[in-house]
């Protein structure tokens, strides 16, 4: 208890909001009453106040993939589809947790690779070669293999209602081959799937929705993909499990 | 159709579901930001929250409320913290201290970088359950009714270790304002006010 009747923890509790009733009231009118007890009060709560404003910044921060890979390895619920599947679902939430700290757009936007795979999507880079779904079947097992330096196929995405409408390899003098599969579904909309050597990154992202257009990228030290579409998040999530065999996550 | 070059289908609702997962990444980055806070350094806060990430997947059974899934998940990280402070009291490591004030400073206006800087060094050098108090009541706003649940002590115990981690704090940056002023490069507390 101090000189004027409250205790330490009073005052503390008041700061807080967490004293009621008559103790509130006294010591209301001690801090009324009494200058020096109102700069201590305003010293405390300029400290609570500021470690507030330090730290709450810390939550908007990117999550590094390392702490994400507990989650992905241990959700796995089988092995032949998990490691695609879980990482997008996990960072799926993850990027909706930066959507909503809206971080997610400013983040991406300086982004090689997409900027690359949203080229080749729109038809502004021209392919070196471009072969139907009827040529690429017959082209046989081997040729994305060799285009890609990677042993990956071509993801079999029926069961969501793509099919494959045509393969384009593209030849970048710097970077070596890239390939785009299209697919198309039965009400026209379009997926791409951009397969490129790859870039030295490690990631695994779904991007917040743009421009009506859903991203997903997965690197490792086999290949770059960029898968975009315009479906939901939840679709983008299935097609990313469909295609987790072929393209060897 | 080549099985090897077209890849086979699977079943995609074994991705869903796993509603522990998700929560579990929900808060993620506010216990990243309780780990930093706390810890005073990232590279260490990252430990542990990856540490605590882990126990928390294989120990899921034990959170019998979802809704506790947070406080679970401080406790566990703490519980982490205290290994690791006494690990590395036996091995003389010691914090980044620097990167992270540093680093909070990119947030603040460049006339508070100082005393950003002042702050995050005063915290450090409180005790850790002082500090703890004050990061769950001034950064999580809980009540201190949940925090006395969370710590498992009484809310008596809970308001008198505030009020002296609050004093503590106070005494620390004072300290450092007036030998600020002894130096001759910013003004006191008293005279900012």
């Amino acid at each position: 208890m101090n000189q004027i009747g409250i205790t330490e923890a009073e005052l503390h509790a008041y700061i807080d909001g967490e004293l009621e009733g008559q103790r509130s009231e006294v010591v209301a009118g001690l801090l009324n009453a009494d200058p020096t007890l109102r700069k201590r009060y305003a010293a405390y709560s300029a400290d609570r106040d500021r470690l507030r404003a330090i730290y709450a910044p810390l939550a908007d921060e990117p999550l590094p993939a390392r702490l994400l890979r507990p989650l992905i390895v241990a959700s796995a619920p089988r092995r032949a589809v998990w490691p695609w599947a879980a990482a997008c679902a996990t960072l799926a939430a993850a990027a909706t947790i930066l959507l909503m700290l809206q971080l997610g757009p400013a983040a991406t936007a300086k982004d090689a690779l997409l900027a690359e795979a949203m080229a080749v999507r729109n038809g502004t880079e021209a392919p070196e070669r471009q072969l139907s779904a009827a040529d690429t079947m017959a082209a046989g097992a081997d040729f994305m293999e060799k285009t890609l330096s990677s042993p990956v196929g071509v993801p079999d995405l029926g069961q969501e209602g793509y099919q494959l409408a045509d393969l384009a390899v593209y030849n970048d003098h710097e970077s070596g081959r890239a390939v785009q599969l299209s697919y198309r579904d039965g009400k026209g909309h379009r997926l791409t799937v951009y397969l490129h050597r790859p870039t030295g990154a490690d990631r695994y992202e779904i991007l917040p929705e743009r421009g009506g257009k859903r991203v997903c990228i997965v690197e490792n030290q086999e290949l770059s993909r960029v898968m975009i579409g315009e479906m939901s998040e939840q679709q983008m999530l299935r097609i990313a499990s469909l295609s987790y065999d072929a393209l060897r996550f | 159709m080549n099985h090897r070059f077209i890849g086979k289908s699977t079943d995609a609702s074994a991705m869903r579901g796993d509603g522990f997962a998700t929560d579990l990444l929900g808060a993620m980055p506010r216990l990243r930001r309780y780990a930093m806070a706390l810890v005073g350094d990232r590279s260490l806060a990252d430990d542990l929250v990856q540490d605590c990430v882990e126990r928390a997947l294989k120990n899921r059974t034990a959170l019998k409320d979802t809704r506790r899934l947070f406080g679970w998940l401080r406790t566990i990280l703490h519980n982490l913290y205290m290994d690791a402070l006494r690990e590395r009291r036996s091995r003389g490591t010691t914090v980044d201290l620097d990167e992270m004030a540093n680093s909070l400073n990119l947030s603040v206006a460049p006339n508070d970088r100082t005393a950003t800087i002042d702050f995050v060094r005063a915290m450090d050098e409180l005790s850790v359950d002082h500090r703890q108090i004050l990061l769950l009541v001034g950064m999580e706003g809980l009540s201190y009714r949940d925090i006395a649940a969370e710590l498992d002590i009484p809310m008596g115990t809970v308001m008198s270790r505030l009020a002296r981690a609050r004093d503590q704090l106070r005494i620390k940056l004072e300290s450092t304002e007036v030998e600020i002023t002894r130096n001759g490069s910013v003004g006191t507390m008293a005279e900012k006010e």
